[in-house]
């Protein structure tokens, strides 16, 4: 439905954007997640029409709008800071787009209240904009943006000005909304669990380049490369020597970590050959690391004795988050301690102290050597 | 006004009591006298000064002195406006050189500036060496001594005062705001009328009370650049009270020039609205 094809940006000798090319079906939630200064919201920016790309297209149904300017654009953007007009009230900013195309005044405040309730803010209408709460400014902007249909709805991270509370409330609404609406969204956001939580699809840019595009489980379980891996959620990343293939098993293969231990791991579905004592890095989540002796009885079972892997480690902390326990330690030969996080329900009271000698359990097809950028 | 705050502006008060009110009792009070023969004040209460102020012969330069004024001010607005959006819109080190430029005239004498006018303008100003040079006129365009150009003196002086408010403005707008105009639709137009000229509302209405009420009684420019032909409200008023010595019809004179202005304010209030908040730099 939108295409971005081949885009290259440069500001000065600066470049932004190389070769991005996506494609995005209709009534998609489709987020572009990067650090800052990736060229995320550059490329919203081009979808939107601000900035003209130096090469390359964008098409809506097939159709070229590259060189269509943002007023005859059928695409509306919700902006970071919100940008309501301050000399407006409520209902006036989400009539703004209606106004302007001159719809029946009667009509239009059909419109506008369809608009406000679907963001719940029908009975601010009257309200001028700087009586509004941040979270009510969203909406505002939210209404504003949809109320005349765009075919595709820009989200500037619209979301990082809020506390974390409402901002997890809008991530729901947000993702309701577009259900309701059957609009695709274009989300941009820095926020990585805003992107797995409420994207159908979603691309990770660095430094301008694409680096990988799928959907939220699939970039999180099979990243392609190391940034992915460790850009998305948090990571253990061990760094040893790659000892050829486990016997019987040809996914798998046998990494050393020093000092004598070693792990088995899952191999990339590449054919990519990877040369016997080379220096590979090892991933694998800390959800999915669990520590020998700390789990209730009814979760050890499933949980460690059949791991593949077993590590030992000093316990350097231990940190209580709520629902979840993340436990630290350290293998003697890494520089970083790996990072086991256990549901809080599945620990038991006695807990290792800091200092005390722990085993780290894992299954080696959680963790994998990444082929590509993988090795150092 | 809590306590503590109407002692601050006891000094402020004071001087205002002393310096404005004090003194247009004064002028209310001597443009219901007369006049002796000698110039001197008589006693008695009259509002002949009042009934002679409108007689047509003064009526008209009360309604031409009007129409300057309101040229001058909306020739200011024409300039100021996209002036002011230049400047704000520049790159941020520029500003502060782009404004010294708008201000550096104010460095030089008042007197100066306005017979630098009068020499540019002149016969033999570049102006007309232009004209002469280049064959379009043969002889030289006598452009001073008339309305022309007192308008041209009044422009220059005043355009920093309706630039300034509205750049103060417009220097504080979230140019986002622009964007998202575009975004929904609107072309350049619309942008301009129904996004960038209400927020600068509030800088256009102070720009146009710094430039209105100087202006209509502005009576220098006139002088230096009307000649004998252009009088102006000011200069009728200057004229009773420093060469014919009617202090009573001067003082009438003034009291209708501050009712024109009061009106104005009126009137500025009516239509600005909320937005007629005054913005000062």
């Amino acid at each position: 439905m939108l295409s971005i094809v081949d885009v290259d940006k440069s500001y000065g000798s600066q470049r932004v954007l190389t070769s991005v090319s996506l494609q995005l079906g209709g009534g998609e939630f489709f987020s572009i997640i990067g650090p800052s200064g990736c060229g995320k919201s550059t490329l919203l920016r081009i979808l939107a029409g601000f900035e003209r790309p130096d090469q390359g297209r964008v098409l809506l149904n097939g159709a070229d709008i590259t060189a269509v300017a943002p007023h005859s654009r059928p695409m509306n953007m919700v902006f970071q800071r919100y940008a309501l007009f301050p000399h407006m009230n409520v209902a006036e900013n989400v009539g703004f787009s209606l106004r302007i195309k001159k719809v029946e005044p009667a009509e239009r405040r059909r419109l506008v209240d369809e608009a406000l309730n679907l963001v719940a803010m029908a009975s601010f209408a009257d309200r001028p904009i700087d009586k509004l709460s941040g979270g009510q400014q969203q909406r505002v902007a939210l209404a504003r943006a949809i109320v005349s249909r765009p075919k595709v709805l820009l989200l500037d991270e619209p979301l990082s000005a809020l506390d974390l509370q409402l901002r997890l409330h809008m991530q729901v609404e947000l993702r309701s909304l577009q259900r309701r609406l059957g609009m695709t969204f274009v989300f941009v956001t820095h926020d990585q669990s805003e992107a797995l939580a409420m994207s159908d699809r979603l691309a990770v840019i660095n430094q301008g380049r694409i680096v990988q595009v799928g959907t939220p489980s699939e970039v999180y379980e099979q990243p392609d490369n190391a940034f992915v891996a460790t850009f998305l959620g948090s990571m253990n990343c061990l760094v040893g020597q790659y000892m050829g293939r486990v016997e019987g098993r040809r996914q798998h293969g046998w990494v050393d970590l020093g000092e004598g231990q070693h792990c088995a791991v899952r191999l990339p579905e590449t054919t990519a050959v990877i040369p016997v004592g080379a220096k590979v890095q090892v991933f694998i989540r800390p959800e999915k690391v669990r520590l020998s002796g700390v789990g209730l009885p009814a979760a050890q079972s499933a949980s460690v004795g059949h791991q593949d892997n077993e590590l030992t480690a000093l316990m350097t902390d231990v940190a209580y988050r709520g629902a979840t326990v993340e436990f630290c330690a350290k293998l003697a030969t890494q520089a970083d301690p790996m990072s086991a996080i256990m549901l809080n329900s599945d620990v038991a009271s006695t807990r290792p102290q800091v200092g005390a000698k722990v085993k780290l359990g894992f299954a080696a097809d959680d963790a994998w050597i990444l082929s590509g950028g993988a090795s150092v | 006004m809590s306590k503590r705050s109407g002692i601050l502006a006891l000094p402020l008060m004071l001087w205002l009591v002393w310096f404005l009110v004090m003194p247009i009792g004064f002028v209310l009070i001597y443009s219901l006298l007369q006049r002796g023969s000698y110039g001197e004040i008589i006693w008695t209460l009259t509002l002949d000064n009042y009934r002679r102020a409108l007689d047509p012969l003064y009526f008209q330069i009360f309604v031409k002195s009007l129409l300057l004024t309101c040229l001058t001010t909306i020739l200011c607005l024409a300039l100021g406006l996209p002036l002011a959006y230049t400047i704000a819109t520049a790159a941020k080190r520029q500003r502060p050189l782009l404004i010294s430029l708008l201000m550096l005239p104010f460095l030089t004498n008042f007197i100066v500036r306005v017979y630098a006018i009068r020499l540019i303008l002149g016969g033999e100003g570049p102006i007309n060496a232009v004209l002469v040079a280049s064959g379009l006129v043969s002889n030289p365009v006598i452009m001073t001594d008339s309305l022309f150009a007192v308008a041209v003196g009044m422009l220059a002086n005043y355009l920093p005062f309706m630039t300034l408010p509205i750049y103060v403005v417009q220097e504080k707008m979230d140019f986002s705001l622009l964007e998202a105009a575009a975004d929904l639709g609107a072309r350049r137009l619309a942008v301009l009328t129904r996004v960038i000229l209400p927020i600068s509302m509030p800088g256009i209405m102070s720009g146009t009370v710094l430039v209105f009420v100087p202006v209509l009684g502005e009576y220098m420019i006139p002088d230096l650049l009307g000649g004998a032909k252009t009088m102006l409200l000011g200069n009728l008023i200057t004229e009773q009270f420093l060469k014919v010595r009617d202090w009573p019809f001067g003082a009438a004179l003034a009291m209708l020039l501050i009712l024109v202005m009061l009106a104005s304010f009126a009137l500025q209030r009516l239509i600005g609205g909320k937005g007629g908040r005054l913005v000062h730099p």
